[in-house]
């Protein structure tokens, strides 16, 4: 077939293109692998030396505030809350926020923890939708249940700030389930450096049945569940590949709602959790970075190394969809929203380099992974399509993908040495085929939460919870 | 030349680097899976070696020498890692003895000395095994480097030092991190925390910080000695410093009496309740729940509730929240204590109040009781009235919540009680 006028200079601008982009990318990666290596095995000589039995055992240690927000969360709320409260660490308070659900998320909870209602009156510094009752728990002293209107996962995370009472915020997903050291690995760094440290984020994994490692953490497995696996890989290679790359550069961009440290004054003093945004995490994040920028106020967010935890990652593809959507919609609201810092030294790092990160590879993504595809069906259907050489760069493409996703598990396995070898060749063997099966999952969601960015939707987007077997809640409280 | 051509020309070049690639990815592959298995064949044979070291008939022969098997494996491990396995916590202590003795052998005492005063930031943690190594082999310099490394800007070596000085344990190590203490670094809050559970008793080494004209040298001094409570005097040094022009002293002498003299603790925590700093106001009322929790004397624990409503007005949040928690705690004996903030003219008083009377478990009470053979008296009745009008609506519904559905009509003849008994609007 001939081409029409202007194809071929379609492709060839679109190849150009592509190509520069994927340049600039590998360079980037191979950048971050680097330094994340570094910073990799200086959190890992950190911790060996690092007495944690006498951090336990200490009367010095800083209490922490842990807010476990839930909307619709039935079954997965009270493994949650019960892997909170068997934290090992000295002394804490667990709030959860359970957002005005629909299910029986109030129920499961009133079932396992014994609740009685009270009124409570609390110091109202955020605002926040009503508060409807408040919980305490005659079996655990140290929960407080908050049922709330729903406002959203910020306005639950800002109502819990209101109820908190201890210098240090976990803020964590009442989805969920923790290990029984995460406050302690957390806190354990950031009491070395209290005054400067202001924010920690850490490694938690994918699974499509968390609760299942709440009596079993030590020996973390893959789900053998082909899109909980890619995901894991996913969260995985963004944690030990980028963020402590991040971390280490002074740009770390995103506090994770799934399991996040801050200090409770500089939430408060930057107006709290924004329910504007789609997602409250990365919002937070890039406000305390500019607002201590800009004050030039020395101060600190970090990532931890070490996987703390475990969250419930879709079964289907269209739970996925919805949820990478709604990742996507809120980097371009922050990118929208801070554009003024890209490129303004003021900003040192997270100008220089995060911002420009997440504009580039994650909001523009989704355009640049359309335009290679619509060239690559325009080839298709005009025959100008050269086989041979698509094939061979496909190849490259899968196994240049693949290596992150490698030096990620070896940096893991380096670390903690938690896998078992088998679990460690599945995941390195799902490494080439990411670019073949996830990533167009990925590229749909991006346009699909580029599309609704573009439309103003501010929805959360929750994704329907996989099946399980009928498992009595309460049997997780014990 | 169109530079939109110039990319097809690196195109044979896809072949090439698509076969690079690939072997590069199964190279990293097999590397990372080799790796594994070797070092979990290594952990095993150490871990096995490591029990032989604890072996009591081994007990009396020098350290390199309790172990051939142990000594084998080592010999099979880079210099860099014997010297990481004697700076790890994760593995037992008769194992991390075993290397600084087997490293020693190797490199010699000299250089051990060399790397732990290095001061090159590339070799930090050469340095900081280093340390471990001189405590594990007690040598006489071990002091002098410690105190060296504890001065270090680096974290990481000043926070290594300070638990190898808590694990090497006597008297000159606890004086090098009371004198890190006094300095201020490394984190205050981490060298306290090695005194705080230093192996020997050291109060007669802290105690001169009670005067230190430092406020922070005094206020870990006056928190430290917490753990001494039978030493005689040491109360009445503690006591003095309950009136410090320090804030944070205050609290930490408060915290301090509490847990080690009841008899000085309540006067002077009652003393404190009108301290103008509101972290310190709110330890004392915490201080004087604490110790009328354990009184027997009713009188007594109502007349330290007595001392502690008024707070319930305090205008700091964090006042109010302790005075309310320490009501609760004293039980509900003192509930005629609290009744009189119901009347305030402060809003925070009243609804502390009604908050405090319904943990205490009086609206329950009261509810389940009302109009039956056990009624509460008139002034019970009165009081709870006024305190679920205080209460608002959600004090109202939650005693509901909780209460049987038989008794909603007690709950409602309480809320209908409560207009008569009128108050403020």
């Amino acid at each position: 077939m001939n081409a029409p006028f202007g194809v071929v200079e379609f492709l060839h601008v679109a190849y150009v293109i592509t190509g520069a982009y994927l340049l600039l990318l590998g360079i980037y990666a191979l950048g971050m692998l680097v330094v994340a290596m570094r910073e990799s095995r200086y959190r890992q000589r950190q911790e060996e030396v690092e007495d944690y039995d006498t951090v336990l055992a200490s009367r010095y240690t800083i209490p922490v505030t842990i807010i476990a927000p839930a909307f619709n969360e039935a079954d997965m709320v009270v493994p949650a809350i019960q892997s909170l409260l068997t934290q090992t660490y000295p002394e804490f308070e667990v709030i959860a926020v359970d957002d005005g659900s629909t299910d029986d998320t109030l129920a499961a909870l009133k079932q396992a923890y014994d609740l009685e209602p009270r009124q409570m009156f609390f110091k109202n510094v955020l605002e926040t939708k009503p508060v409807r009752m408040v919980y305490r728990s005659r079996k655990e002293p140290r929960l407080t249940v908050v049922a709330k209107e729903n406002g959203g996962k910020a306005d639950a995370l800002n109502c819990g700030v209101n109820f908190a009472r201890y210098r240090y915020l976990a803020c964590v997903d009442g989805d969920t389930v923790f290990a029984p050291d995460a406050i302690l690995r957390g806190m354990a760094l950031i009491s070395k450096d209290p005054g400067t440290i202001v924010g920690a984020a850490s490694l938690f994994g994918v699974s499509v049945e968390p609760e299942k490692t709440v009596t079993t953490w030590g020996a973390p497995t893959t789900n053998g569940h082909l899109l909980g696996d890619f995901q894991h890989l996913d969260m995985m290679r963004a944690f030990v590949a980028y963020r402590q790359a991040w971390s280490q550069l002074d740009c770390m961009m995103c506090v994770s709602g799934g399991f996040g440290l801050w200090r409770r004054d500089v939430i408060l003093e930057v107006g709290g959790f924004s329910p504007e945004f789609s997602c409250e995490d990365i919002e937070m994040t890039f406000r305390v970075h500019e607002r201590y920028l800009r004050e030039k106020r020395p101060y600190r967010i970090i990532s931890l190394p070490s996987m703390v935890a475990n969250t419930e990652g879709p079964k289907r593809i269209g739970g996925l969809v919805s949820q990478r959507a709604r990742w996507q919609r809120v980097v371009l609201e922050t990118i929208w929203e801070y554009a003024r810092m890209i490129f303004n030294p003021r900003y040192k790092a997270v100008g220089l380099l995060g911002l420009p990160y997440y504009l580039l590879f994650e909001g523009l993504a989704p355009l640049f992974q359309l335009l290679s595809v619509v060239a690559l069906v325009v080839a298709i259907v005009f025959g100008l399509l050269g086989w041979p050489i698509y094939l061979a760069l496909f190849g490259l493409m899968m196994f240049a993908t693949a290596i992150p996703t490698t030096v990620a598990v070896l940096l893991h396995d380096a670390a903690y040495r938690d896998y078992k070898v088998r679990d460690l060749i599945r995941m390195m063997a799902l490494g080439p085929l990411d670019l073949l099966l996830y990533r167009p999952i990925l590229m749909w969601a991006g346009l699909r939460g580029t599309w609704q960015f573009l439309r103003k939707e501010k929805g959360w987007d929750k994704f329907e919870r996989n099946q399980r077997e009928a498992q009595p809640v309460a049997a997780y409280a014990s | 030349m169109d530079i939109t051509y110039l990319p097809f020309r690196f195109e044979p070049l896809f072949y090439g680097a698509l076969i690079i690639t690939a072997i590069l990815w199964i190279a990293l592959s097999v590397y990372v899976v080799v790796n594994r298995m070797l070092y979990d064949r290594r952990q095993r044979r150490l871990m096995d070696d490591a029990r032989d070291l604890g072996d009591p008939a081994v007990a009396s022969l020098p350290t390199i020498e309790r172990s051939p098997a142990m000594r084998r494996t080592l010999s099979n491990l880079s210099r860099q890692n014997v010297y990481r396995l004697v700076s790890r916590t994760d593995v037992p202590a008769a194992l991390n003895e075993f290397s600084a003795a087997y490293v020693t052998e190797y490199v010699g005492t000299d250089q051990i000395s060399r790397d732990a005063s290095s001061d090159s930031q590339r070799r930090k943690w050469r340095r900081i095994s280093a340390l471990f190594a001189l405590a594990d082999l007690k040598s006489p310099d071990a002091h002098e480097q410690l105190e060296n490394a504890l001065a270090d800007p680096d974290v990481d070596v000043s926070n290594a030092a300070a638990v190898v000085l808590r694990r090497v344990g006597d008297r000159r190590a606890a004086s090098i991190l009371i004198a890190a203490l006094r300095r201020g670094t490394p984190a205050p809050s981490r060298v306290a925390t090695h005194l705080d559970q230093f192996p020997l008793p050291i109060h007669d080494l802290i105690r001169p910080l009670l005067v230190d004209p430092q406020p922070h040298a005094r206020q870990w001094a006056a928190s430290l000695l917490m753990r001494y409570p039978e030493v005689p005097g040491l109360a009445a040094e503690v006591a003095e410093v309950a009136d410090d022009g320090s804030p944070a002293v205050r609290k930490a002498a408060l915290l301090t009496l509490g847990a080690m003299a009841r008899a000085v603790a309540i006067p002077t925590a009652e003393r404190r309740l009108a301290d103008p700093v509101s972290y310190v106001r709110s330890t004392a009322i915490r201080v004087l729940a604490r110790h009328g929790a354990l009184e027997t004397d009713d009188a007594r624990r109502q007349a330290i509730a007595s001392w502690i409503a008024p707070s319930l007005a305090d205008s700091a949040w964090e006042v109010r929240s302790a005075a309310k928690e320490s009501l609760v705690e004293l039980g509900s004996t003192t509930w005629r204590n609290v009744a009189p903030q119901l009347e305030s003219p402060d809003e925070f008083a009243r609804n502390g109040a009604a908050e405090v009377l319904q943990n205490l478990g009086m609206v329950d009470a009261t509810v389940k009781d009302l109009g039956t053979s056990t009624s509460p008296s008139t002034e019970v009745v009165d009081v709870i009235s006024r305190a679920l009008r205080e209460g608002g609506a959600t004090m109202a519904g939650a005693a509901a919540l909780r209460s049987a559905p038989e008794r909603h009509a007690a709950l409602e003849d309480l809320l209908t009680n409560h207009q008569e008994v009128g108050g403020h609007p």
